[in-house]
């Protein structure tokens, strides 16, 4: 028998081992493998912008809100001045969390280890055995690590361990375009409502986020037993459906509806919705010039990522985020945003549009958790390591477009999936910086 | 209270009926003993920061200070379903392309606990714990445990089922879905 080795049996990590030219083939040792897994961390999420928390759950001095980048446990805090800053969660004394909730308002942190304590902003301020110490402790250095570098665009704190990275805005590029259409769709803007809602799942965290830049393919399928291919609303997806990759790694699927579309039908996507819910939509949609360009306002979004983690389900008004806990292991976060001036009846009913498919309890969400743990299995399997998955839909079909910026590839094009591992090969492999 | 054993009895009878019926994926005949007007949820839990000036309390220690609620649209429940969305639960897991239940979870439910809290006029509130064995497909072998608090109403002499709420117990969860009925 004569058994492929693995690339990580032999130590060997070539990118060319693990991807094609064009990236239309993908090695399942990109899932799987344990030292591709290691380096993802060092040069993957300790060198990009990662998504830490959104503004609004730091309304006031004092809130915090734990967050991670990777496996580095993060506390995102509003100090005492009302500056937003990022503290890694590990006491420098013996390295326990100093912070062991989720969120709150506090103004110290306290160690449980030997009591040293830390303002909500990370600065060390007491150490209890000090006072029978014969020499102080410069404490000025002793308080919890920083995050270098922390930037925030449409309520969106992302943060990164990266101190010479890019501004956040060149980081996103043209993504902005696509994120400002969902963003700014509400006047008033959107807030983050309740507690993440986390889950572990086996799969590698790169597989929901491939899904959600822009696997329309996957949707009427996978997701059959409640979305027929024969539906209205997977009619239009087929006719007018596109993904963008105005950046490698960032993606955008949504439908670009023709100009003279009425603004009710710009905005409703679920023909059950209630009457009253499709009303304050297409009231919304109506007063979209205010906020968005005509272009964007024609936009009728299904979901967008950021790389490297942050993900977004347009019509559900869901952000999550894949932090990688092992090659085959996540914890999956995910938040629901309202729109901040809704009636409080029509976000009971906008709710619903995200906990009942979506979130750990979601109808579509467990069938999308079930293929992407399944898929880790499948990946696993060491004999088949010469036969890399297949990213080749529409393969060089992609182009640019008259009036959305990027590349843009046509419903079931799968470039979206291979400019995502082009931009994983170029950090994985490309220079040190 | 006084207790009237035989209401208690029709009631532990009634629960053991319904989790026999779930475990046998009769989940249509399950229905028929939810009510139309059924509100079916299940709070968020996270961890609050702990609130210093209630130490030496009970209250430092409160369950309820870790549940979000739907709290009419300023809470983010992990679950607010009506009966339109109970009806699409106990009906999906029918089609061939359920794939996430499909081949069909194995489950075997206990009900314990039930304690008849209170009964006003018609309404009988009843609190009861779950403990969920769940096997699907290989070694995909996970333990659910929980706690419900319910409203039942006798409609034609017949418990029926008009409020449930279920406290789930994980901080980070750990089991494939809560997608099923508890
Ligand atoms: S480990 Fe934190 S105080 Fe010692
Ligand atoms: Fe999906």
């Amino acid at each position: 028998m004569n058994e492929p080795l693995s690339l990580s049996q032999t130590g060997l990590l070539r990118a060319e081992d693990l991807l094609s030219a064009d990236c239309s083939e993908v090695s399942r040792e990109v899932f799987t493998s344990e030292a591709l897994y290691r380096r993802e961390q060092q040069r993957i999420f300790n060198r990009n912008w990662c998504y830490l928390a959104h503004e609004s759950q730091l309304k006031n001095p004092g809130d915090f809100v734990t967050a991670y980048i990777g496996e580095v446990p993060i506390i995102v805090a509003r100090g005492g001045d009302g500056k937003i800053t990022a503290s890694i969660n590990s006491c420098p004394h013996r390295g326990l969390k100093v912070c062991r909730s989720d969120s709150g308002n506090t103004a110290r942190f306290v160690c449980p280890y030997h009591t040293w304590t830390f303002k909500v902003t990370g600065e060390l301020v007491g150490i209890p055995q000090e006072k029978k110490i014969g020499h102080a402790v410069d404490k000025s250095n002793l308080g919890l690590k920083q995050v270098p570098r922390l930037e925030s665009m449409f309520g969106l704190i992302f943060g990164s361990l990266n101190a010479d990275i890019e501004p956040l805005a060149d980081y996103l590029g043209d993504m902005r375009f696509y994120m400002e259409a969902f963003f700014d769709r509400f006047p008033g803007g959107l807030e983050v409502v309740g507690p993440a809602h986390k889950w572990q799942l086996d799969c590698n965290w790169k597989l929901p986020v491939e899904n959600m830049l822009g696997d329309i393919g996957h949707a009427p399928y996978l997701h059959g037993s409640l979305v027929s291919p024969q539906s209205e609303q997977a009619v239009e997806i087929e006719d007018y459906a596109v993904t963008a990759v105005p950046r490698p790694g960032h993606a955008s699927a949504l439908r670009l509806m023709p100009a003279d579309t009425k603004a009710e039908d710009l905005c409703n996507d679920d023909p059950s919705s209630p009457p009253e819910l499709k009303e304050f939509l297409t009231e919304v949609q109506k007063t979209m010039a205010d906020r968005l360009s005509p272009v964007q306002a024609r936009i009728k979004g299904m979901a967008l990522g950021v790389y490297p983690n942050l993900s977004l389900l347009w019509g559900q008004s869901t952000l999550r985020v894949s932090h990688p806990r092992a090659p085959g292991q996540i914890e999956y976060w995910s938040w629901w945003l309202s729109p901040i001036e809704a009636p409080d009846h029509i976000k009971a009913m906008l709710r619903g549009k995200y906990n009942f498919p979506f979130g750990p309890a979601g109808m579509l969400e467990q069938e999308d958790s079930y293929a992407w743990s399944r898929q880790y299995q499948g990946s696993a399997i060491s004999y088949l390591n010469d036969r890399p998955y297949y990213y080749g839909l529409g393969v060089g079909e992609e182009s640019l477009h008259p009036e959305l910026p990027g590349t843009i590839g046509r419903c079931y094009n799968e470039h979206y999936a291979r400019s995502f591992y082009d931009r994983w090969r170029s950090d994985m492999f490309g220079e040190e910086q | 209270m006084s207790h009237d054993y035989q209401l208690i009895s029709d009631i532990e009878q009634f629960y053991y009926r319904e989790a026999r019926l779930l475990d046998e994926r009769c989940f249509q005949q399950w229905l028929a003993i939810v009510d139309q007007s059924i509100e079916y949820s299940m709070p968020a839990r996270h961890i609050p920061h702990p609130d210093p000036k209630a130490q030496d309390t009970e209250a430092y220690l409160s369950v309820e200070r870790e549940l979000d609620r739907a709290d009419g649209g300023k809470g983010s429940p992990l679950r607010q379903d009506g009966y339109l969305q109970t009806f699409v639960r106990t009906f999906r897991p029918y089609k061939s392309t359920a794939w996430a239940e499909s081949p069909a979870p194995r489950t075997r439910r206990s009900i314990t606990n039930v304690e008849l809290e209170s009964v006003n006029d018609d309404e009988y509130h009843v609190r009861s714990n779950f403990f969920m064995y769940y096997s699907h497909e290989g070694k995909d072998n996970h333990t659910y445990s929980g706690g419900r608090k319910d409203v039942l109403k006798k409609v034609e002499g017949e418990f029926k089922l008009f409020k449930r709420e279920v406290i789930i117990d994980w901080d980070i969860i750990t089991v494939p879905s809560l997608a099923l009925i508890f």
